[in-house]
């Protein structure tokens, strides 16, 4: 193995093997809401590699439900709008319609919302045709009931603490309690929830008297590419690259 | 001359509708609102008691600051009398005959509206389904296709399954599905959505399960539903008022502010009350390939 596309497969290997406990992102919680298959399987992949203690704090945990949340209600909000003002045509043009619409009246998670109109092509189609009323509910409790699985899988994660760990002490606010910490992570990260994040492990390390911690997480662009400067501010906390090392190890294998 | 007071014409207005108003006939304030939203609808745009009565949605429909005020002065100067009862302030004639406002240089716009409202009263629904009135006549005109979903249809299957000695979840559950479904996507409304769709996910997961063996629960839902609307009207005022009301735009959105921040508080003590009773225990089976949250969730974390 060895150092590879700026990732040190041993070195991130290591730091999955020497913490007992590992703080974990929201975007891992959505992952492990779904039996991965082995393609861009990152989570699975994680989540087998071993089985050390998952925290993570009540905000991430939010995050992570309010980003599933948001992908029903934008879903469902395409569909009203398919069922009220969209005309049944060309079926290409009416799914570029549908994917302007997407883009014009939301801000964030986009793709999810389009890849599952992509998946849901049929029932689409079908609400552009002004269906009667009864169809266009049926249609609609058709979604919400592909997005009850994660939602059920989060709800049942949340209440059992062997699975999960939440850590429900994390101040609201950490500006006042850790003013120095703060700054010096506010002047490093651009995104306030990933701040938020590394405070939220930081106060768990702080209030439970751990020696280590490692930050679980797939987004390389808010963690890793400052990795080295974030590391220092938060000693003794470590940030694991997992998504360069699946990709330099097991995606390679596929 | 100055420009009439919008309290002054609809106090006049309010005179004119009670003394056309059919015997033992009575309205409440909210009725004389609707009365001229229903006037301002029938007047061209550019008539002067068109233009003076600024109209914001709320609560129970469109309201105007001019009613309010003019409601009280018409009970102060005699134009109106009062009753109490459990339903509110009924108002009937008074003896007084309200002054003209000084609009004499636009009497024909007074002339007008005056002979619209009579042919308003006569049709309006006095003894029954001011409902459907409400609904067919104003409602339609709702800037959000969220207001008469929620109105009409999640408010009263929520009282439905409450009061129903045998509740049907799944028709609650898919009210609450078309509610969500028809939410606005104004950013001004997202941090209510948020909070609307949390909402949604925990009705659900409480009416998928043994809601009917819940009572204080099933009252508990009942009361977050009335909250959201509430929550919901209080961004509304501040969303559909025009620059007429630029004085109270802050003090309004500091409570819209608020009761969002004690809605959201109220929805972490009945999710706290869900966990107590055993609804967060259930089996839940992570999804398999080729599902839609699979893909979903694949296309989210590929967006990091």
């Amino acid at each position: 193995m060895g150092q590879s596309r700026g990732v040190d497969t041993e070195r991130e290997l290591a730091r999955l093997e020497d913490h007992s406990r590992h703080f974990i992102d929201a975007n891992l919680l959505i992952g492990f809401s779904v039996e991965w298959d082995q393609q861009n399987s990152a989570s699975k992949f994680y989540f087998n590699r071993g089985s050390p203690a998952y925290i993570t704090s009540e905000r991430v945990y939010e995050e992570a439900r309010g980003v599933v949340e948001q992908c029903r209600r934008q879903t469902l909000q395409v569909a009203t709008h398919v069922a009220m003002e969209f005309d049944s045509g060309l079926e290409s043009q009416l799914f570029d319609d549908i994917h302007r619409f997407i883009d014009l009246h939301f801000d964030d998670l986009k793709s999810p919302v389009k890849e599952y109109v992509e998946y849901n092509r049929p029932a689409f189609r079908t609400l552009s045709g002004d269906p009667p009323e009864q169809e266009t509910d049926r249609i609609k409790s058709e979604i919400r009931d592909d997005y009850k699985t994660p939602l059920r899988f989060l709800a049942k994660l949340c209440h059992d603490s062997d699975i999960l760990g939440i850590w429900t002490e994390a101040p609201t606010d950490h500006e006042d309690i850790y003013d120095g910490l703060y700054e010096s992570l506010d002047d490093i990260m651009t995104n306030k929830d990933d701040r938020d994040l590394l405070l939220d492990a930081h106060d768990f390390l702080v209030v439970t008297g751990r020696d280590g911690l490692l930050v679980a997480t797939l987004d390389r662009s808010d963690f890793i590419d400052d990795r080295e400067a974030l590391e220092s501010v938060l000693d003794p906390i470590e940030i694991v690259d997992l998504l360069g090392l699946y990709r330099e190890t097991a995606a390679g294998q596929e | 001359m100055s420009e009439p007071d919008p309290s002054d014409i609809a106090l006049y207005l309010i005179g004119e509708i009670l003394d056309d108003l059919p015997d033992d006939a009575h309205l409440y304030q909210m009725d004389l609102h609707k009365i001229l939203y229903l006037l301002q609808k029938r007047l061209d745009d550019d008539n002067l008691v068109a233009e003076k009565l600024p109209f914001y949605w709320y609560r129970h429909g469109p309201v105007t600051q001019a009613v309010f005020e003019a409601s009280e002065s018409a009970t102060r100067r005699d134009v109106a009398q009062t009753e109490q009862n459990e339903q509110g302030t009924r108002y009937l004639q008074g003896p007084a005959t309200p002054p003209s406002p000084s609009i004499d240089t636009h009497q024909a716009a007074l002339s007008e509206a005056s002979d619209e409202l009579s042919e308003i009263i006569e049709n309006y629904r006095f003894y029954q389904q001011r409902d459907r009135l409400l609904e067919e006549d104003i409602y339609s005109d709702a800037p959000y296709a969220f207001q008469p979903e929620v109105k009409f249809n999640l408010l009263p299957a929520t009282q439905t399954f409450v009061d129903n000695e045998r509740p049907e979840p799944e028709r609650l559950a898919d009210s609450f599905n078309r509610a969500e479904s028809k939410l606005p996507l104004d950013d001004s409304f997202s941090g209510f959505n948020s909070e609307f769709s949390r909402l949604v996910t925990l009705a659900e997961m409480f009416l998928d399960d043994d809601a009917v063996a819940h009572p204080l629960l099933q009252a508990e839902l009942q009361e977050l539903v009335e909250t959201a609307w509430r929550v919901f009207s209080d961004h509304l005022q501040s969303e559909t008022a025009d620059d007429y009301y630029a004085d109270s735009q802050q003090q309004w959105e500091r409570n819209a502010q608020q009761s969002l921040s004690v809605f959201a508080q109220e929805l972490n003590a009945f999710e706290q009350r869900l966990k107590e009773a055993g609804f967060f225990e259930r089996d839940a089976p992570r999804a398999t390939e080729g599902e839609s949250w699979a893909r979903v969730a694949e296309s989210i974390l590929s967006e990091n």
